[in-house]
């Protein structure tokens, strides 16, 4: 054999065995995670710095394979109102403002305004509305039916303010920061948030046990409250021990007796002193270098008097800042705080400056009354998705087993040959969308198949020119040079347009359809490198060989060659 | 195995009437199951629920139409308004998909409903089917639906443009983009019009379906036009229509079994995959049999239809001026048949073991013999300055491995 013909021959042969030990992943130099638990798997063996394990598909496994939830949450854009109104000046009493509340509300029925969303606040001499609200326009037409409705129960009633408050980019930070934050409470291995602009958010959930109660947990709106933690647990010089493990601090308080007591204990006995839809949503990181790091916040309303009154008669106490439940900060109270006022103190640690930031975004987060709605769920049960993976597995390999022996049937050696150079494609193929660490979903395994299909057409092209060739009485190899340049050309051409509109799947589809568009994107290039290298290479060493003189091993009767 | 279309002299373009005449009946049939049926839709464009239960005991084929009626029952009393369907393997059909509907407008707090809704009916079906289990559940709300047909319809439109603008790059005017287009657009109207007729649900993957239906199908129809574009250089003087239907013969072999090995693993995966990918598979096998009856009955037929109005008013022009006329598009039937084998060098210059010289003189003698009917020693000059350059790109070409 040429020299040069063993060099490709090897070349491709590393090629294909790397792409094995690519997507089955027998030995490895790190250690291989469990894919559903995210525990680290023991090697069966280990020699020096090799570990082997038992093949596995190393693919990333879609969703619809794996089992699990796909969630598309969107922000809800609100609208605010605010009216003027002279007759409620007079400082009214908790359970006065509590009924009005209910009143207004019952005078904005659900049917005038649009929206299941009303919400009413009693601020001095004002009232203000919150409803959802997706546009301007919309945003003035409730302006207007809530002028209508309240203004017979309040003649005097101005309006103030109809703004439409939209889902900002620091917004859906905030809430994507929330979302991590309930997710990782879940307990739920690789899980996936994304941010889709402009007010959307992707969840994924794979493997979770009940898709019902993580929904809610997921979508329900953000509790962010201020407690006064009681003197028995944080005074003074008694404080709870802090733990930093990543950007959370974690507390433990004891007792006066020195036993530990559960934070969810401590939450449970602290009262709550102002919650975070009083405090706006304006908190910073201050990092001034010299000075302790702080992270800022800001009272609104009633609620400043109250912080500042309470923060008066409770100096050295503790203020356990709880979102969702789950305690994100605990300072001592220093001084009084007259309704804004700067955390520090735990941020000057090394990571201080990432917790600072953690907190200001929580804080934030916190303070947004945004609703998430659920636009789109796809869940798979496990069972389902394992079953629909083996089922496509099996016909995905008795296709290919049709394909071989059609080939060799009809193409009797070239079909040989390429069959060989198919199960290499299909090997190529793994590897390749192991690299780019594409994610397999069910109809990317359809794409896979598909393009085992469609990657023998370039072979089909250049065997037929090949016969045609072999009959004009070219010799062998010249027939050979022939063919596969001429074919080229209708290879390229072709291929191209399918890339073309795997592109545009791409680009216009969503989850699994991208998954689709990828994997037949990928198999159309791996296949022309496989039609045109691979094949040509075992052509080309059967050339070398006796073989080649049999036309009939090409399909060719020796009666049709031109003057044989 | 016998090559089955070696040598046939088949008039495919000369009978392409009723091809196309068939191609239009096929597509008025689709168009009219639309009209009457209109399409089934399914959530990804209309909104709403679907939700998949597996039975513990599969249904044997003669009670699904009982098992669905108790299984309506059951979601009546849920107070649930949804469309059932069993489904599975043609022996085990094991899953009922129940769909529910919602409101489109407003679309807010639609996954709210629909998720009570399926709370609200698993009870009663457990009533009924004991042991049923919810397997999956999908839910889109009409915010997402609407956005998904946009999407569709822009993905099926820059995929035709991308398509025509390539083709048209590559080949020589619109005519060849446009011949192949009129290909597509007869494929996407015959999948739509087959489901309308099976009324299978057109979701998402139905309209990657047929995207990858037209990118294969116009692969098809570029090897043909590739063929047809390397066969006008080499026989100068038969019309297009014979260079076209010689183009189509040579390459019938590959056309046919490239969309047999496709069908081959489409077919295998309809059969064995699982449900999920059924309605998927089921309209890629159907675009592929209507893409490749397209290439090859209605592509180059097309072109050839277009090119003949072409070379018409070339040939009054060259009346007009007074030259020579060049072999026109009338003549008898027997004569075109006579004309349509593929024609292959004289015999007696070519031999078995030949040598470069040997091979240029076959060349140039395929060359002259392909235009008998050029008039003028210019053409013929042409003709052969042609054979010696691709000779020499050949040779240019020999030092590869």
């Amino acid at each position: 054999m040429h020299a040069r013909l063993r060099w490709w021959l090897i070349g491709i042969l590393a090629l294909v065995a790397v792409a094995a030990l690519g997507v089955f992943e027998p030995i490895k130099m790190r250690d291989r995670t469990d894919s559903d638990t995210g525990e680290i798997v023991e090697p069966q063996k280990q020699i020096g710095p090799f570990r082997f394990y038992k093949p596995r598909l190393g693919i990333t496994l879609g969703l619809d394979l794996r089992g699990g939830s796909h969630l598309v949450l969107q922000a809800q854009s609100e609208g605010i109102f605010e009216f003027a109104a002279p007759e409620l000046s007079a400082s009214l009493t908790e359970e006065q403002k509590t009924e009005l509340h209910g009143e207004i509300v019952g005078l904005l029925p659900k049917e005038e305004i649009g929206t299941e969303k009303r919400e009413a606040e009693i601020q001095e001499g004002r009232i203000i509305v919150r409803t959802r609200a997706d546009s301007d326009q919309e945003v003035r037409r409730q302006a207007e039916a809530m002028q209508g409705l309240l203004s017979e129960r309040f003649p005097d009633l101005e309006p103030k303010r109809a703004e439409l408050i939209d889902i900002s980019r620091e917004n859906l930070i905030s809430i994507e920061r929330i979302l991590q934050n309930r997710v990782d409470a879940y307990g739920v291995t690789e899980p996936v948030i994304q941010r889709q602009a402009p007010d959307r958010i992707i969840v994924e959930l794979p493997g979770v046990k009940d898709p019902e109660k993580a929904k809610e947990l997921i979508s329900k709106t953000a509790v962010l409250e201020f407690r006064h933690v009681p003197r028995k647990y944080f005074f003074g010089e008694r404080r709870p021990d802090m733990t930093e493990v990543g950007s959370r601090e974690i507390y433990t308080f004891r007792d006066p007796t020195g036993n530990e007591v559960p934070t969810a204990q401590v939450i449970d006995e602290s009262p709550v002193i102002v919650t975070g839809r009083d405090l706006k949503p304006n908190s910073r990181v201050l990092a001034v270098p010299g000075r302790p790091t702080a992270v800022t916040f800001e009272f609104e309303g009633d609620a400043r008097k109250v912080f500042e009154d309470f923060t008066r008669g409770h100096i050295d106490h503790g203020l356990a800042i709880v979102l969702d439940g789950q305690m994100i900060s605990c300072p001592g109270i220093d001084e009084t705080i007259p309704g804004e006022g700067i955390i520090r103190g735990g941020f000057d640690r090394p990571g201080g400056l990432e917790r600072a930031r953690d907190l200001s975004i929580l804080l934030n987060a916190g303070a947004l009354p945004l609703d998430l709605e659920y636009i789109e769920e796809r869940t798979v049960s496990a069972q389902l998705g394992k079953d629909a993976l083996i089922k496509s597995l099996w016909a995905g390999l008795i296709g290919l087993a049709a394909v071989l022996v059609f080939m060799a049937l009809y193409y009797r050696l070239p079909g040989l040959l390429a069959d060989l150079a198919l199960v290499m494609y299909v090997i190529l193929l793994m590897g390749a969308i192991r690299l780019v660490n594409q994610v397999l979903t069910l109809p990317g395994i359809l794409a896979v198949i598909l393009s085992i299909g469609m990657a023998v057409d370039a072979n089909i092209i250049i065997f037929e020119r090949l016969k045609e060739e072999i009959r004009t009485g070219k010799t062998m190899r010249s027939a050979v040079d022939a063919a596969f340049k001429r074919a080229w050309a209708a290879i390229l051409d072709s291929n191209v347009c399918s890339i073309g509109t795997g592109i545009v799947l791409f680009y216009f589809g969503t989850g699994p359809i991208k998954g689709f568009a990828v994997a037949l994107i990928i198999g159309v290039a791996v296949s022309l490198f496989t039609a045109v290298t691979v094949t040509r290479l075992f052509v080309n060493m059967v050339m070398d060989t006796s073989l080649a003189r049999n036309v009939a091993l090409f399909g060719v009767s020796p009666s049709e060659v031109e003057g044989a | 195995m016998v090559d089955l279309f070696r040598g046939r002299k088949w008039d495919l373009v000369g009978y392409r009437n009723v091809w196309f005449a068939i191609s239009l009946l096929v597509i008025l049939t689709g168009l009219y199951f639309w009209y009457a049926r209109g399409l089934n839709y399914g959530i990804d464009f209309t909104g709403g629920g679907l939700v998949t239960y597996r039975l513990e005991e599969p249904v044997p084929p003669g009670e699904e139409a009982a098992t669905l009626a108790r299984a309506r029952e059951a979601i009546a009393e849920a107070g649930v308004d949804a469309r059932l369907q069993m489904a599975g393997t043609a022996a085990r059909k094991d899953q009922l998909l129940v769909r529910t509907r919602v409101e489109p407008r407003p679309a807010r707090d639609s996954n709210a409903i629909l998720t009570e809704q399926r709370g609200d009916m698993l009870p009663h079906l457990q009533e009924a089917f004991p042991g049923i289990q919810e397997m999956a559940g999908e839910m889109v709300s009409p915010v997402v639906s609407r956005e998904l047909i946009r999407n569709a319809l822009y993905a099926v439109a820059w995929g035709c443009l991308f398509i025509l603008l390539w083709i048209r790059m590559r080949y020589f005017d619109f005519k060849w983009a446009g011949s192949a287009l009129t290909a597509l657009v007869h494929d996407v109207l015959v999948l739509v019009g087959v489901f309308a007729m099976t009324q299978k649900e057109i979701n998402s993957p139905f309209v990657a379906a047929a995207l990858t239906v037209v990118g294969y199908s116009v692969h098809d129809t570029i090897v043909i036009f590739d063929r047809i574009r390397e066969n006008l250089r080499l026989r100068r003087g038969a019309t297009f229509a014979e260079t076209a239907n010689i183009s189509l013969l040579e390459t019938m072999a590959r056309s046919v079994n490239t969309v047999l090995t496709v069908l081959l693993v489409l077919i295998a995966v309809y059969l064995l995959g699982g449900a999920s990918l059924r309605n998927f598979t089921f309209a890629l096998i159907i675009g592929m049999i209507a893409g490749g009856y397209s290439s090859i009955f209605n592509a180059a037929q097309m072109l050839a239809v277009l090119k003949r109005r072409e070379e018409r008013t070339a040939a009054a022009r060259r009346a007009a001026a007074g030259r020579p006329a060049r072999p026109t598009v009338q003549r008898p039937m027997a004569e075109r048949r006579a004309r349509l084998a593929p024609v292959r060098p004289a015999p007696e210059t070519v031999k078995h073991e030949q040598t470069e010289e040997a091979e240029s003189e076959a060349t140039q003698a395929e060359a002259e013999e392909t235009a008998p009917a050029a008039g003028s020693p210019s053409s013929r000059k042409r003709a052969s300055r042609a054979a010696r350059k691709k000779l020499k790109a050949g040779r240019k070409r020999k030092k590869r491995f």
